[in-house]
């Protein structure tokens, strides 16, 4: 057959059908059955979610380290013991990661870090080099840094090179970086991301003053938000029977938790917490050390995590000094700071004469 | 405004009105499908004149239930006619080119004589066919291949895109097929 008879025999359909077609244009029907069943769909994921969120609550990630009971090296107890720490090079030394840990026959041990950050809390901080306990250490030129960190405190409305009492929405914190190439520190000062603009760079610099470079950096949150978060974190790890230390890591922008967790796994329900304080789950960092911290300590030290000690932590390249935080106190410790109650915190970076 | 009956009775009658009283009612809807066909609008105009001749001369004996339906195929015939005698435009543009371009797919292309082919049996088949489809897609099928709508014009009318028009018409196409030769026919 050839196509144009199949055009004329079509031409022969059934009037009533091409008389049909030429009437008005017949719609789609409207599937109700197909918008009912995915309403119905909709509902119920709707209703299900919820449940399933209920049923299954986030949780905060957490890391899981060595087990710390390798972490602490009867040498490492026995240098706490003699007061010195001369055996560890400065350079390679960390600071004090959960800033409360201290040791109270002798005092925080005071190390020049590569990078000293200097906005703790009421933590003990990191000396900026100088000279403690009768320890000399080879700091960077860093008094340039160090006068305009005093500025910048002052300006913030810190007296007497204090830290204020609260901070601006915008300052997510300060440190000396110390690693420069040419060894000379250099301020650094963390601004929140959302209300970094040229004019308040230009105003930070211009209060820091002196004739150092400052270095801004970008941060996620404020150093409000961090310090805000440690009450209700420690009212969460208060409840758990472990031991833990928390502090404040500006250069990290977040809140460091250290937990003890022994040969028990960390609760759910901690996490779960530790979830709901931090959703974005990056302002808090949560790092689980097997073993309990008495067994640490081996009785030369009592008190929370000295974690500053443990290997893996001087195993870093640059480990984060968390000046400020909490630690849980332990019975017959002393908690750093109780034994100041009343005084107002001495920051490692007043000048030495202070 | 005159019904079918009235006016077919006219053409019984032979009154000459019969014509003018048709082409009142039905002729731009014989024009429209000429016009389809011819893409010219002076030619469709002078194929609507010949198919009211037509029709003067089939009716009577003939009684069509439906006068709209009858002059619009003797309007379609006699376009097709004269679309085939002019051979430029077969080749060429003009809505009923393309539309047997595509129903080559249906087909062989193979000569059928004219007497070997049961006209009322593929009629029958034809209506089962349309029958069989969804009153959509049947009156779809009917623009294109009947009115010889083009694919834009059914796009607008249809309210689909005109791809979706091409790919709904090769379906169909494709089920003509398979009907036409579910029901014996040599194609």
């Amino acid at each position: 057959m050839k196509n144009n008879q199949l055009l004329d025999l079509i031409g022969e359909a059934g009037e009533e059908y091409v008389l049909a077609a030429d009437g008005g244009v017949i719609r789609l029907r409207f599937r109700w059955k197909t918008l009912a069943a995915c309403a119905a769909c909709a509902a119920l994921l709707a209703g299900v979610y919820p449940m399933y969120q209920a049923s299954h609550p986030k949780l905060h990630s957490y890391t899981m380290m060595e087990d710390a009971n390798m972490l602490m090296e009867k040498a490492d107890i026995k240098a706490l013991e003699d007061g010195g720490m001369e055996e560890a090079a400065p350079e390679d030394a960390p600071g004090i990661p959960g800033a409360d840990a201290v040791l109270p026959d002798q005092g925080p041990p005071m190390l020049a870090p590569s990078v000293n950050d200097v906005s703790g809390g009421a933590g003990t901080g990191n000396t900026a080099g100088g000279s403690q306990n009768g320890l000399e250490y080879d700091a960077p030129a860093q008094e340039e840094a160090m006068a305009q960190h005093q500025r910048l405190l002052q300006w913030l409305g810190g007296a007497d090179g204090r830290e204020p009492a609260g901070y601006p929405a915008w300052y997510a914190g300060a440190w000396l970086d110390n690693g420069q190439p040419d060894n000379t520190a250099r301020l650094t000062v963390a601004v929140v991301d959302g209300l970094r603009t040229p004019e308040l760079e230009a105003q930070i610099i211009q209060q820091c003053g002196g004739t150092g470079e400052v270095l801004l950096r970008g941060a996620k949150y404020s150093q409000n938000h961090l310090d805000g978060l440690m009450e209700p974190v420690s009212n969460v790890l208060e409840a758990t029977g472990l031991s833990w230390s928390t502090g404040v890591s500006l250069m990290s922008n977040c809140l460091m938790v250290d937990l003890y967790s022994g040969d028990e796994a960390v609760p759910d329900r901690v996490l779960e917490e530790l979830a709901r304080l931090d959703p974005d789950g990056d302002a808090i960092r949560v790092r689980v050390y097997a073993g309990r911290l008495d067994a640490l300590t081996g009785g030369a030290a009592k008190g929370p995590a000295p974690d500053s000690m443990a290997p893996s932590q001087r195993d870093e390249p640059k480990a984060e000094p968390i000046p400020g935080g909490a630690a849980q106190p332990q019975d017959g410790t002393q908690r750093c700071g109780e034994a100041e109650e009343g005084r107002p915190a001495h920051y490692d970076l007043l000048p030495p004469d202070e | 405004m005159m019904d079918d009956n009235e006016i077919i009775g006219l053409f019984f009658a032979r009154d000459e009105g019969a014509i003018q009283a048709a082409q009142r009612q039905y002729g731009a809807y014989c024009a429209a499908i000429a016009q389809n066909i011819l893409g010219d609008r002076g030619a469709a105009e002078e194929c609507v004149n010949d198919a009211w001749l037509k029709c003067w001369q089939s009716i009577p004996p003939q009684r069509p239930k439906s006068l709209k339906a009858f002059a619009g195929r003797v309007a379609r015939n006699l376009a097709l006619s004269a679309l085939r005698a002019e051979k430029a435009q077969k080749r060429g543009g003009g809505q009923a080119a393309l539309a047997l371009e595509e129903l080559s797919e249906v087909v062989s292309g193979g000569e059928t004589p004219e007497g070997a082919l049961d006209r009322a049996a593929f009629r029958e088949a034809l209506d089962g066919f349309l029958d069989a489809l969804p009153e959509r897609s049947r009156s779809l099928f009917l623009r294109r291949y009947w009115y010889l709508d083009s694919v834009e014009a059914l796009a607008k009318r249809f309210s689909m895109s005109q791809t979706q028009v091409t790919t709904t018409l090769h379906r169909l196409r494709i089920k003509l097929r398979v009907h036409l030769e579910q029901e014996g026919f040599d194609l």
